[in-house]
C-alpha cells in the first residue's frame, strides 16, 4: 500500500521508505493501527474504533493506540508529520492527498510499460500458436502420388498407370514392372480397369497395385494385390505371378 | 472507447483464441471411420517357387481417440488362417488433409488353423510391430486417404512409413 513517499507492506508489518529505502519493522498494535487507517483514508477513525482493529471488541487501549499513532508519525518523519491528522474530540485521519504530477507520470508511464509488456507478450503467444499450427492451417497435404500416365492398350481402352511415393528404385527395374503389367493387361480381351495404382513398400520388398475399375453394368470393382518378395533382388512379376493373378478380372 | 473497454476486448479476443486452439486440439483427434480392404496376397515361396495366395481383409476402426486394426488372413478356399490385432489411439487427425497418425501399443496374433501355414504379409507385419513395441513402446502408423468416391463408399489409403496403398470399403465416416 502506498502512501505518499512510503510503502506499507502489510503482510510483514513493514513501513518502507522509497526515498532513504529504510524499513521500519511495526509492533502488532501499529501495524492494526495502520492497517485500519489505510482501510478507511481520508476518514475520521475513533481511538474507539482503531482500537478494535477490525473486529468486534476492542484489541488494544486507546492509550495503545495514541501510542502507536505517535510512534508512526516519528517513522513517517517531519515532512510527513501531517499524514496522520488528529482531529480533537473525534480521532485520527489519514491524509492521502492526490499524488503529485510527477508519481502521476511515473504511474502513467509504468501502466504504459505494463500494456506494452502484456501486448508483445500475446503477440508472441499468438505467434507462438501460429507457428505450432502452420501444418494445420497453412499447409496442404502433400499428394503422395509421384507419377501418373494415361497407357493406351492394343484394345484402344486406356488406362491410367499412377506411381505413388516409394522409395526409389532404379527406371529400369520401375519401367520392367511396368510394361510386365501393361503387357499382361494387353493381352485381355477387355479390361475393366480404369486406375492402376502402384506402389512399393519402404522396404522395397511388397509391390502394391490397386485397381479401379467398373463393371458392365455399372458397379464400382476395386482389387488389391499385394505380392511380397523378401529375397535380396525381389523379382515381383513373374510369368507364373501374371498366369496365377489374371489382371484381367 | 474507453481503456477498460480496450482491455476487456483484448482479453476477450485472447480468450476466444485460446478457447478455439483448446477446442480445436480435443475434437481434431475425435475420427468416426471405419474401413475394410480386401487384398490378395500373392507370393512365391521361396523353397519351391510356387505362388501361394491368400486373402487378408484388413479392417480399420477409428472411433473417437482409439484406433484398432485387425489383419485377417484366410487360404484361398477362405479358411481362416490367423487374426492379427493391433491396438492403440489416435495421435493426431487432421480431418482437413485426411491425414490420421496412430499409437498401435499391443499387437497380438491368434491362430485359427495351425495346419495352415502363415501367410509372410502376417509375418512380416507382426514382426515389425512388435519390433517397434519393444523398441519404441509404440508402433506409428499414418493413414492418408489419397482419394475418396463418397458415392461407391470407397477410399483408397496410403500408409506411412511402409509405402503400402490400398483401396477400401468405407463403412462409416461421419
Amino acid at each position: 500500500m502506498r502512501l505518499k513517499a512510503f510503502e506499507f507492506d502489510i503482510s510483514n508489518s513493514l513501513l518502507i521508505n522509497t526515498e532513504t529505502q529504510t524499513q521500519h519493522h511495526l509492533t502488532r498494535t501499529e501495524a492494526q493501527v495502520l492497517e485500519q487507517l489505510v482501510n478507511h483514508p481520508n476518514q475520521v477513525m475513533s481511538k474507539g474504533q482503531l482500537s478494535c482493529a477490525g473486529s468486534q471488541q476492542a484489541v488494544m487501549s486507546e492509550s495503545a493506540v495514541a501510542k502507536a499513532v505517535f510512534t508512526l508519525r516519528k517513522y513517517f518523519g517531519e515532512p510527513n508529520i501531517d499524514l496522520i491528522e488528529t482531529l480533537p474530540k473525534k480521532g485520527y485521519r489519514l491524509n492521502i492527498s492526490t499524488p503529485s504530477p510527477e508519481w502521476q507520470q511515473q504511474l502513467a508511464r509504468r501502466k504504459k510499460h505494463l500494456v506494452l509488456a502484456c501486448s508483445i507478450m500475446l503477440l508472441v503467444v499468438m505467434l507462438l500458436i501460429t507457428a505450432m499450427h502452420q501444418y494445420i492451417w497453412f499447409k496442404t497435404a502433400e499428394s503422395p502420388v509421384r507419377e501418373s500416365r494415361i497407357v493406351t492398350l492394343n484394345n484402344h481402352q486406356q488406362i491410367d498407370l499412377i506411381w505413388l511415393q516409394s522409395p526409389k528404385k532404379s527406371s529400369q527395374q520401375v519401367s520392367n514392372m511396368e510394361l510386365k503389367i501393361i503387357a499382361a493387361l494387353n493381352l485381355c480381351p477387355k479390361v475393366k480397369w480404369r486406375d492402376v495404382y502402384l506402389a512399393l513398400s519402404n522396404d522395397m520388398q511388397v509391390l502394391n497395385i490397386s485397381m479401379e475399375g467398373y463393371s458392365s453394368n455399372g458397379e464400382l470393382l476395386v482389387r488389391n494385390i499385394k505380392t511380397s518378395d523378401f529375397t535380396l533382388r525381389p523379382n515381383f512379376i513373374s510369368q507364373n505371378w501374371l498366369q496365377e493373378v489374371s489382371l484381367c478380372d | 472507447m474507453t481503456k477498460k473497454m480496450q482491455w476487456f476486448g483484448a482479453f476477450g479476443i485472447s480468450f476466444l483464441l485460446c478457447s478455439l486452439v483448446i477446442y480445436q486440439h480435443l475434437k481434431a483427434s475425435e475420427v468416426s471411420i471405419v474401413l475394410s480392404c480386401q487384398n490378395e496376397l500373392v507370393a512365391a515361396n521361396p523353397q519351391t517357387q510356387a505362388i501361394e495366395k491368400n486373402i487378408m481383409i484388413a479392417d480399420f476402426s477409428l472411433q473417437k481417440r482409439s484406433a484398432s486394426i485387425s489383419y485377417r488372413y484366410f487360404s484361398e478356399d477362405g479358411e481362416s488362417i490367423a487374426t492379427l490385432h493391433l491396438k492403440g489411439g489416435i495421435l493426431s487427425a487432421y480431418k482437413e488433409k485426411d491425414i490420421y497418425i496412430l499409437n498401435l501399443t499391443q499387437s497380438e496374433l491368434i491362430r485359427h488353423n495351425q495346419q495352415l501355414s502363415l501367410p509372410q504379409h502376417a509375418t512380416h507385419v507382426q514382426a515389425f510391430a512388435l519390433r517397434n513395441i519393444a523398441k519404441e513402446g509404440v508402433h506409428n502408423l499414418t493413414i492418408q486417404i489419397v482419394k475418396t468416391n463418397s458415392d461407391k463408399n470407397l477410399a483408397l489409403l496410403y500408409f506411412l512409413p511402409s509405402t503400402n496403398i490400398c483401396a477400401c470399403s468405407l463403412v462409416t465416416m461421419n
